[in-house]
This record gives C-alpha cells, sequence and structure tokens, in this order.
C-alpha cells in the first residue's frame, strides 16, 4: 500500500512497469520494495552490508528491477529526512557504479537527483536534521564528482550537471582526484629534497672520510695499547702477537683494520678478567674516557654514515660499496672493542653514576630501605630506654610493648634478623600527635609567659617558672579516637522478577523479602547453612538433656513437632524448586523462540540472496523477509530517525522552562514589589 | 528510412513529401547533442538567442544578462575534442561594456538585420538599444528609450521600411528607424509595459505585441491605432462571447461586437461610453489571464502561438482573431520578462521553454512529444536552426546547450578502438 501512495506523484513509467509486472513478479517486487525501505531507514552512517548485497541481487536479476529500484529511490529521495536521503544516495551510487541502465535511467532527471541531494536549489533546500544534511551535501558532492570522472564522457547531463555546480554556483567539490595526484606530487617533491640532502652529506662524507676513519683508527689503537699494558702486568701474554700489531701499524689501511680486529679478537679470547687496582687506574680511566668516546660519538657517527650510505642514490656505486665496506668494517671494530671493554667491567653508566656521587651525597641511601629504618627505631628505642619504664598512663598494650623493647634490641643486636622482623610486625602503629614528641621525658619545662619554652631558644630563662612533670604527662596523654571496625553488610540477594538479585543490604530484615538468609548465587536459600543448623540444633541439644530428666511423652511432643515443622520445610522447599524450575522453563522457551526467529532471519535473507525462498515455499516467507522478519528492527530504525528529527533540550530550554513560566515570573515580581514597598515604607515612616 | 528512399527512387513518394518525412522522423528523435558544443562566453544567464542569419543561417547571435552580446559560428566548430568527440563552437566575437556605448546590464534581446549579418541589434534593460556594427564590433547607433527594453523586432519581409520595433517597461511601442537614427512612431493601446514584440510574417505592415496586461495587439503601421485585440473568450466566427450581465446593463449595443470580428481589417471604434473603471469592452479584452510572455508566428503567418505567465499556450487564428482552443498541457513560466519560443519551419511542433526543461508540443493537437532536459536553472529563450533540425536553447545557468536529432555513425573516420574502449568504460559492472 505504501508503495502505492509513495509513487502516486511519480512518472506514468513507474506505473507502467508496476502494471506490467503485477502479475508476473508480484513477490519480488514487494521483496525488493521492503529491501530498500529497510535500508534506507537507519540510523547508521552506512548501509548494511547483507541488505545491500541482496538489493544488488534482485536489481541484477532483471532490467524491469533496475527500472523499478530506480524509481523507488527517487520516489526515496525526495523524502523529508536527510538521513533517508544519505542512505539513497549510497544506494544508488552503489547502483550506478554498476548498472548501465541504471545511469542512464538516473541521467534523464538528473536535475531532480541533484535538487534533493545537493539541495542547491533554494525552493528546495535540504531537510532537517542538519548534521546528516551537511554530510549528504558533502557525500552527493563527492559521488557526482565521483560519477563525472567515470562516466562523464559518456553522459552529457551528468557532464553538465556537474558543470552547472561547480562552474555556475562556484561550490567547492572535495576534487579527490586532483589531490590525491596533488599529494603524490608532494611526497615526490619530498623525496627528491630528501635524496639531494643525502647525496650532499654522502659529498661530504666521502670528503671527510679519511679524517674521520684515521681518528677512529687513532682512538682504537689507543685502547688497543692500553689492552697491551693490561694484559703485559698481567703478563699472561706472548710477545709474538706484540710483535706482529707493531708490524700492522706501518700497512695499509685496510690491512691494519683487518689485524687490529684480529689482535682484538685473539685479546678477547685470551684476556683474563681483571680487576681494577689502584695501579692501574689511570689505565682503567683512560679507557673508559675511550669507551666513552666509542659509545657517544663514534658509534652515533658510524650509524648515520650507514645510514647515509644506504639511502643514498649515486651513479659511482663502486665508490659507495668500498666506503660502505670499509664503514662496516669500522663499525665492527668499535663493536669488538666495546664488548671487550665491557667484558674488563668497564662501564660508561656506572662510571657516570661515580661522578654523580661525589656531588649529591644523599642519594646512596635510599629512605625507605626497610633496614635503616628499623635500625634507626631500635637506636631510638634504646635510648629511651630508661625513660619508658616511667609511662604508666598509657595503654596496656603500649606498656607491654614498651617492656618487650629493650630484648629486642638485644635481639637485634645479637643478629637474629626474624626476630627483629616479628616483632616489627607486632608493634603497633601510632598515629603522629604531639606526644611522641616528649615521649617518656620525665623533667621539668621551664616556662615564660609566651608559653612552653623548648630547647634551643636563645631569649631569657626564668628558671623559677617551670611547669611540674606531672602536669606535663597530663599534657601529653595520648587520645585515641574510637573508629568502628568497618564491616560489609551482605546484600539480600533474593531473586527479583526481572532475573536479578535484590541488591539492598539491610542488618537483619529486607523490608522487600523478608530476613535475610544465605543464598547462592541464583538466590536460592541454602537451608543447609551453617546458621540455621545451628538454629535447628539448638533445641536438640536442650531436648537430649531434657531427656534425661522429663518424661518419655514430652519428648514425643518434641519430636512430633518437630517433624511436622520439618515436613512444613520440606513442602515449602519443594514449592520453591518447582516454582524455580518453571521460571527457569520459561525463561529456556523464550530463548528457544529468540533463537528461532534469529536463525530465521537469517535464512530468509540468504534466501533472497540465493532465490531460494520459491523452492522453499510460501511458509518460509511469511516469517521470512524484512516484512515481519525485521519489523522490529525497522521500527526501532523509523523510530530513531524520527528522534533525529526533533531538536535536543538545550541547557537553555530546561532553565528557560524553568525560569520563564507563570509561576516563577509572578513570584518574582511579588517579591520585587514587597521588597520596594518595605523600603518605602521604611523611607517614609512618618507617613504610615 | 531505406523504404522512403526507394519508394522516392521509383517516384511514389513527390519530393516535397520525402523531405517533410524526413524533416519529421528526425525532429522526433531530437535530443542532446553529443556532437556539437557551444562554449558560452558569457558570465551570465543567456536571456536572448536569434541565430536564423536570413543569408547563410550560420551565426548564432545570444545576448546575457551581463550585457555581453556574442557571435558563435554553429556550422566551423574552433575545436574538436577527441574524448567527447564533440566539435566546440567557441564565440567568434564578444562584446559587453567595455566596448563604447556597449550594454551595462542585462540584454533582454538581440536580433540581426534581416539583409545580412553586418549588422545586428541589441535591446537592453539599460533602455538603450544598440545598432552594432559587425565587422567593427562597434555601436554605430543608439536609441534611448528611457524605460528598460524587453523585446525588439525587424521584418523580415520588410521592402518598403527598417524599422525596428521595440517594447518597453513603458506602455508604448516604439518604432525605430536605423536610416534616420529617430522614432518613426509611438504605437500607445497597452495600459503596462510590453514584453513582446514581433512584426508578421504575412504583412510587412503588420506588428503584433503583447504586454503586461495580458493582451496580444494587432497594429497595422499605416494606420492610427489598434486594429484587433485578441480575446481568449471568443473562439468562433460570428459567434458573439458570452455577455455578462453587467456589462449589458452598462452597454446597450453589445450586439455591434460582432460586426468587428467580421470586419477583422477594420480598426477598433473607441466607444464615447465608458465603463465605471474607465475601459472600454474592447479595450479590455485579455488573451491572457497573466502577462502575455512570448509570441511566436507561424511561418506561413495564418497562425500565432502565444505564452502567458497563466502557463498556458495558445493557439490564434490570425485572421479572424480566434482563440482555436487547442489544449496544450501547462508550461511553467514565470519571470519578469519574456521569452523567446521556436516553431518548426513546417508548422508542426513548438518548443517553448518550462522553468528547467524545454517542452514540445504539437502545434495542431497540443499533444506533448517530450520535454528536453539538460539545463540545470531557468531557460529562456530557444531558437531553431532549419536546415538542421538543430534547436539552441539558452539558460539561466549559463549554457548554450544544442538539441540535434541523433547522428548517423560516420563510418569513414570512425575509430573502432576508440569506440570499444568507450563502450568498455560503460558496461554493467557487477561484481556480485
Amino acid at each position: 500500500m505504501k508503495t502505492e501512495t509513495e509513487n502516486r506523484g511519480g512518472s506514468s513509467k513507474t506505473k507502467e512497469s508496476r502494471l506490467r509486472k503485477e502479475g508476473s513478479s508480484g513477490t519480488k517486487e514487494s521483496q525488493l520494495h521492503s529491501l530498500i525501505d529497510v535500508a534506507t531507514t537507519s540510523p547508521s552512517d552506512s548501509l548494511d552490508v547483507g541488505l545491500l548485497t541482496s538489493i544488488k541481487y534482485h536489481v541484477r536479476a532483471s532490467d524491469d528491477n533496475v527500472r523499478l529500484a530506480h524509481d523507488l529511490l527517487l520516489a526515496k529521495l525526495k523524502k523529508k529526512h536527510s538521513q533517508v536521503r544519505y542512505l539513497v544516495v549510497l544506494l544508488m551510487d552503489e547502483l550506478f557504479m554498476r548498472s548501465k541502465l541504471f545511469r542512464t535511467l538516473l541521467v534523464n532527471n538528473f536535475d531532480t537527483f541533484m535538487v534533493f541531494s545537493v539541495g542547491y536549489h533554494v525552493s528546495n533546500p535540504l531537510p532537517p536534521p542538519v548534521n546528516r544534511a551537511t554530510a549528504l551535501r558533502a557525500k552527493s558532492m563527492e559521488v557526482l564528482e565521483k560519477w563525472n570522472d567515470n562516466f562523464g564522457l559518456h553522459y552529457k547531463p551528468l557532464r553538465l550537471g556537474y558543470e552547472y555546480l561547480r562552474d555556475t554556483l562556484h561550490l567547492q567539490f572535495p576534487n579527490l582526484r586532483q589531490a590525491a595526484a596533488q599529494a603524490e606530487q608532494q611526497k615526490k617533491e619530498r623525496e627528491l629534497r630528501s635524496q639531494a640532502l643525502v647525496l650532499e652529506k654522502y659529498e661530504r662524507l666521502k670528503h671527510d672520510f679519511p679524517a674521520l676513519s684515521s681518528d677512529i683508527e687513532q682512538t682504537l689503537k689507543q685502547l688497543e695499547e692500553c689492552f697491551e699494558i693490561l694484559e703485559a702486568e698481567d703478563n699472561g701474554r706472548d710477545a709474538s702477537a706484540k710483535e706482529s700489531d707493531v708490524k700492522d701499524d706501518d700497512d695499509a689501511e685496510d690491512y691494519e683494520v683487518n689485524s687490529l680486529r684480529r689482535a682484538l679478537s685473539q685479546a678477547a679470547s685470551k684476556a683474563p678478567v681483571m680487576l681494577e687496582t689502584q695501579d692501574n687506574k689511570p689505565i682503567f680511566d683512560t679507557m673508559r674516557d675511550l669507551c666513552k668516546l666509542i659509545c657517544h660519538q663514534h658509534s652515533s657517527a658510524i650509524d648515520d654514515w650507514m645510514l647515509v650510505l644506504i639511502r643514498v642514490d649515486t651513479q659511482d656505486r663502486d665508490s659507495r660499496d668500498f666506503l660502505f665496506k670499509r664503514v662496516i668494517d669500522i663499525r665492527n671494530c668499535l663493536s669488538q672493542a666495546k664488548r671487550k671493554c665491557l667484558n674488563l667491567g668497564i662501564n660508561i653508566q656506572e662510571h657516570n653514576k661515580d661522578d654523580q656521587e661525589d656531588e649529591i651525597i644523599w642519594e646512596e641511601g635510599g629512605i625507605d630501605n626497610g633496614e635503616a629504618s628499623a635500625t634507626e627505631l631500635a637506636q631510638e628505642a634504646e635510648t629511651r630506654k630508661a625513660a619508658v619504664t616511667s609511662i604508666k598512663k598509657d595503654d596496656d598494650l603500649l606498656i607491654t610493648q614498651i617492656e618487650n623493647l629493650p630484648a629486642a634490641t638485644s635481639e637485634f643486636t645479637s643478629g637474629e634478623k626474624s626476630n627483629r622482623s616479628q616483632l616489627l610486625q607486632e608493634a603497633p602503629v601510632l598515629p603522629w600527635g604531639p606526644y611522641l614528641d616528649r615521649w617518656g621525658a620525665e623533667h621539668i619545662v621551664p616556662l615564660n609567659q609566651r608559653g612552653l619554652l623548648l630547647e634551643s631558644h636563645w631569649g631569657r630563662v626564668d628558671y623559677d617558672a617551670l611547669v611540674p612533670a606531672d602536669k606535663v604527662v597530663e599534657l601529653n596523654m595520648r587520645a585515641s579516637y574510637y573508629t568502628p571496625v568497618k564491616e560489609e553488610i551482605p546484600p539480600c540477594l533474593a531473586p527479583l522478577k526481572n532475573g536479578g538479585l535484590c541488591q539492598r543490604r539491610d542488618l537483619r530484615v529486607c523490608p522487600l523479602h523478608g530476613p535475610i538468609k544465605q543464598r547462592d548465587s541464583n538466590g536460592n536459600v541454602l537451608s543447609s547453612s551453617p546458621d540455621d543448623k545451628a538454629l535447628m540444633d539448638g533445641p536438640r541439644k536442650e531436648e537430649s538433656s531434657y531427656a534425661g530428666s522429663s518424661t518419655a511423652a514430652v519428648t514425643d511432643m518434641e519430636f512430633v513437632k518437630d517433624i511436622a515443622a520439618k515436613a512444613v520445610a520440606n513442602v515449602r522447599a519443594q514449592d520453591a524448586t518447582e516454582s524455580n524450575k518453571k521460571r527457569e522453563k520459561k525463561l529456556l522457551a523464550k530463548r528457544n523462540r529468540e533463537h528461532n526467529a534469529a536463525v530465521l532471519r537469517e535464512a530468509a535473507l540468504a534466501n533472497t540472496v540465493q532465490g531460494l525462498g520459491e523452492a522453499i515455499g510460501e511458509e518460509l516467507e511469511k516469517y521470512a523477509e524484512p516484512n515481519v522478519g525485521s519489523m522490529r528492527q525497522t521500527k526501532k530504525a523509523r523510530k530513531s530517525l524520527r528522534a533525529m528529527l526533533q531538536p535536543k533540550p538545550t541547557a537553555k530550554d530546561r532553565l528557560a522552562e524553568r525560569l520563564l513560566n507563570s509561576r516563577a515570573n509572578e513570584a518574582t515580581v511579588h517579591v520585587l514589589t514587597r521588597d520596594e514597598d518595605a523600603a518605602y515604607r521604611e523611607a517614609f515612616a512618618n507617613q504610615w | 528510412m531505406w523504404q522512403m528512399v526507394g519508394r522516392r527512387e521509383t517516384g511514389r513518394l513527390p519530393p516535397h513529401k520525402f523531405r517533410a518525412l524526413l524533416q519529421k522522423t528526425r525532429l522526433y528523435s531530437i535530443e542532446l547533442a553529443g556532437h556539437k558544443e557551444i562554449a558560452s562566453a558569457h558570465k551570465s544567464g543567456v536571456n536572448s538567442l536569434q541565430q536564423i542569419d536570413a543569408t547563410e543561417a550560420r551565426y548564432l547571435l545570444s545576448g546575457a544578462a551581463d550585457g555581453s552580446v556574442a557571435v558563435y559560428d554553429i556550422e566551423q566548430a574552433t575545436a574538436y575534442d577527441h574524448s567527447t568527440r564533440t566539435s566546440k563552437h567557441e564565440a567568434l566575437f564578444m562584446v559587453d561594456k567595455r566596448v563604447l556605448n556597449g550594454h551595462l546590464y542585462s540584454v533582454s534581446c538581440v536580433h540581426w538585420y534581416p539583409i545580412d549579418t553586418g549588422i545586428f541589434v541589441t535591446g537592453s534593460f539599460d533602455n538603450f538599444v544598440n545598432v552594432w556594427d559587425t565587422n567593427t564590433t562597434q555601436v554605430e547607433l543608439q536609441f534611448n528609450m528611457s524605460k528598460k527594453v524587453y523585446s525588439l523586432s525587424m521584418s523580415t519581409l520588410a521592402t518598403t521600411h527598417m524599422l525596428i520595433a521595440t517594447g518597453t517597461d513603458d506602455t508604448r511601442i516604439r518604432l525605430c528607424d536605423i536610416a534616420s537614427g529617430a522614432f518613426t512612431h509611438t504605437l500607445s493601446g497597452h495600459r503596462d509595459s510590453v514584453w513582446v514584440v514581433q512584426w508578421s510574417t504575412r504583412s510587412e505592415w503588420v506588428l503584433v505585441s503583447g504586454g503586461c496586461d495580458g493582451a496580444i495587439r494587432f497594429w497595422d503601421i499605416r494606420r492610427a491605432g489598434c486594429y484587433q485585440i485578441l480575446d481568449q473568450q471568443c473562439s468562433q466566427i460570428g459567434r458573439r462571447p458570452p455577455v455578462l450581465k453587467k456589462s449589458s446593463r452598462t452597454h446597450g449595443r453589445e450586439d455591434n461586437l460582432c460586426t468587428k470580428y467580421l470586419n477583422a481589417s477594420s480598426p477598433i471604434r473607441q466607444r464615447g461610453q465608458k465603463r465605471s473603471f474607465g475601459i472600454s469592452a474592447v479595450d479590455s479584452r485579455t488573451a491572457h489571464y497573466g502577462s502575455v510572455a512570448g509570441l511566436q508566428m507561424t511561418a506561413d503567418g495564418l497562425h500565432m502561438i502565444s505564452a502567458g505567465t497563466d502557463s498556458r499556450l495558445r493557439l490564434w487564428d490570425v485572421e479572424s482573431g480566434c482563440n482555436t482552443l487547442v489544449n496544450y498541457p501547462s508550461t511553467y513560466i514565470r519571470g519578469n520578462k519574456g521569452i523567446q519560443m521556436a516553431v518548426t519551419p513546417d508548422s508542426s511542433l513548438v518548443f517553448t521553454p518550462s522553468l528547467n526543461a524545454i517542452l514540445v508540443y504539437d502545434v495542431w493537437s497540443g499533444h506533448s512529444y517530450s520535454s528536453l532536459r539538460g539545463h540545470y536553472d531557468q531557460v529562456n529563450c530557444c531558437a531553431f536552426h532549419p536546415q538542421g533540425q538543430e534547436l539552441y536553447t539558452g539558460s539561466n545557468d549559463r549554457k548554450i546547450l544544442v538539441w540535434a536529432p541523433r547522428r548517423p555513425i560516420d563510418i569513414d573516420n570512425f575509430d573502432y578502438e576508440d569506440a570499444e574502449q568507450a563502450i568498455k568504460a560503460d558496461e554493467d559492472a557487477w561484481s556480485d
């Protein structure tokens, strides 16, 4: 029905095609219609992929379907909702890029399409919501440009429309193609520039290389000499290697590097671990410096060269390769030397740290060092040992602890760390207070008119004005506050109708679910909970104690009562379990139904794709299809579409609602007039 | 087609009929021309087009809203675009306000000198009618109309006079004489601005004008006053129009009207009796309920088609002044100036601008053939090229579009590879 109303205003062609197809493939047509309907009523930014494929499948089937889709989409495009139009444009784009017939159809009344998608005409502005409208315009311009790029040659109206928007209305197209070309160009330029820079660097490197390499070699040689000296000291070294080294110095550079490497490797393999002593300290210092030089300066320089050599693109390949080889050799030498230094225990970082140590002393001992603080505590305790005994008014616990202290210290001195740590664990943690200042101090305190005189003040001292010791102690009394033990009140956990559990936290009785019982995670009462057992056991114990003294009749009565109570409990429990079972069943059934519906929906969609619908029959179609299956979904989408159109209440609106209503107005006016009246009366009191 | 040629060969089809048939088939297949493109030189909407220069029917004259006038050669292309396989026709020259005495405001009407292409005449909203020399592209003569010029016309038949009829915002129509540079006639009768004037294609003395008051008046320039006012109510010869009670009360001698219709060439007798609002019954006849926006005489001058802002097209029998009551589907004509319609030389089809489209109607039955869509803004004018069956239309979107019958593929220089590529690029591309 809806189709009819929508297309009543459409072209006569629509009706013709509809009439033509009414007999043959009415169901297919309605399928396509409902598919398009669903695809274009969604609040999302993009088309649903599954729907799109099924629409494409349908449209592809025949030319009539293409015509139908075109008519339907044009009708949809005229809807007064930008979101719908946006989705229609997306869908049209998909079809336009694929079907030639669709292109010809759309191009025939291209101005309609442009008016409703770009919204360039004053009399036909884009409908609300505004943000979707801007998205729609941007998207349709993008799409137009793409179409023009691809098909502008074949469809003149398309080209004319594009030119009209661009040249006459001066709309800014995203110009994607040109932007891409520009980006490409820029990238190329950047590469060219960087290549030139690299080339320049390479030239400089080629020029400077002999000097730099000799510099590095000198460093390496010095380092080597240091090693030699150390080795000589250690006299675990054969003379032949040394000689060869000395010989090598005169040879060609290339050879020298190789020999250097060999020597280094030999040294590394042979060198025993040497320790730094007072005698060889200067040697170690120079080695440290050299190592630092290597690490910080030479290796980074070498890395730079490598980068330059890798990236440079020069005609002169031979020289580059030669340089490359040299650089790699040097790098290997450097790394070997470094490793050797490390093997000798020279650490640059450590060295640095030592330097720092000289300047900043306090960094050495961390404050939070447990042991250190413990020792300090112990020392303090020792000094106060004598005074401690005199404190009598503190808590018992404190006193016992303090009495324990001397023992603890003595133990500590004997070195039993475990005991001490145990004690530390036991020791109470007291909050800081002024009483700690004069912990156990017995002496009297001098006083002047300003207050208590504390140590290390430079003023006059009046030795007559004193505060007696007991007064001081009284002043120093420790105040402690009661803090209740925090205990988490367990939640009620009774099952609720919506499937959740009651989260009320009450001590004894939940106002909604009665006395609080222990329950499991499903909300079922744990009847065998220890509390209940205890309750049940209580009377029985009494009973047994009674048994000896009282008559058998009484016990019988008790027994009967007990049994009755048990029976009642049993019945109730059964009822409860039954109702639980029912509930579970219902839940299961519901879940099953949902699952079935989902499966059916999927099958239906797949069905539209593969054309199996006819094979299975009409029954499936009744359930399947967006007609029924995703009706709910469509409804939801419709709702959200409608919600898009409604303006959101802003803070301003809310404030206005509160402040500008008539009651508030009247109240304000009333207050103002009253105040004015009062002021007047006050000012001209004589008139009243 | 070949059947027709065969019949012509055997002589069963007379040559004029053959020609007419061929022209007709071509006409009905008219569409946006892919092979021809006019690169508009104007920076704003094209208001007026005229391409029928009497000598060669080759040069298209266009006037635009930015005061520029351009001339295009529609036979000889200036460039050829291989990618789209279209020939481009750029302006041979363009004159605008930079030329001495050029038009400052929108050019509303252009006209070739009927004898040759050495002169053309333009009228503009800056109150001037300019006579240009085509070869020097300078203004040779200026007529100050003291009101906006809406339309001008020169008679193609005239042998004894060379007058430019101008319709302006003023109620009077003036005839300007190129030879003397002065106004020879002032024709008063319209009660509002005159949007269209056109010389008759039958008599060199007869001028037709249509105005904002909805009246179409016929003038014979040899006599004083207008001799005929068309009445949309009058549709039969010898039958008087329905008489309103009110008017019959005021006028006793209404039956005199009829005699007037029979004696069409006699000038209207102005009655002494005035109606209550000061206009005589004859004077208050209207051809359209709105203003008359377009007038187009058929080539034989026996009929005339008028378009009004009441969205109607009317076909008039010129001789009797009757409304033929051909029912054309409604058009959409709005705006504050006239439009240009076009009629094919054999008087079979009429092209009418209607908003963004050009509507094609059969003149005699009123049947709508097609609507030519391609402009993206209001279409102002169309001009028909009789030899090539081509239609040229100008619109506010600054384009001049060419509409032509579909061209048979030119086999001589047909590039198969190109064509194949083009077809491949435009094929269906279903990936799934």
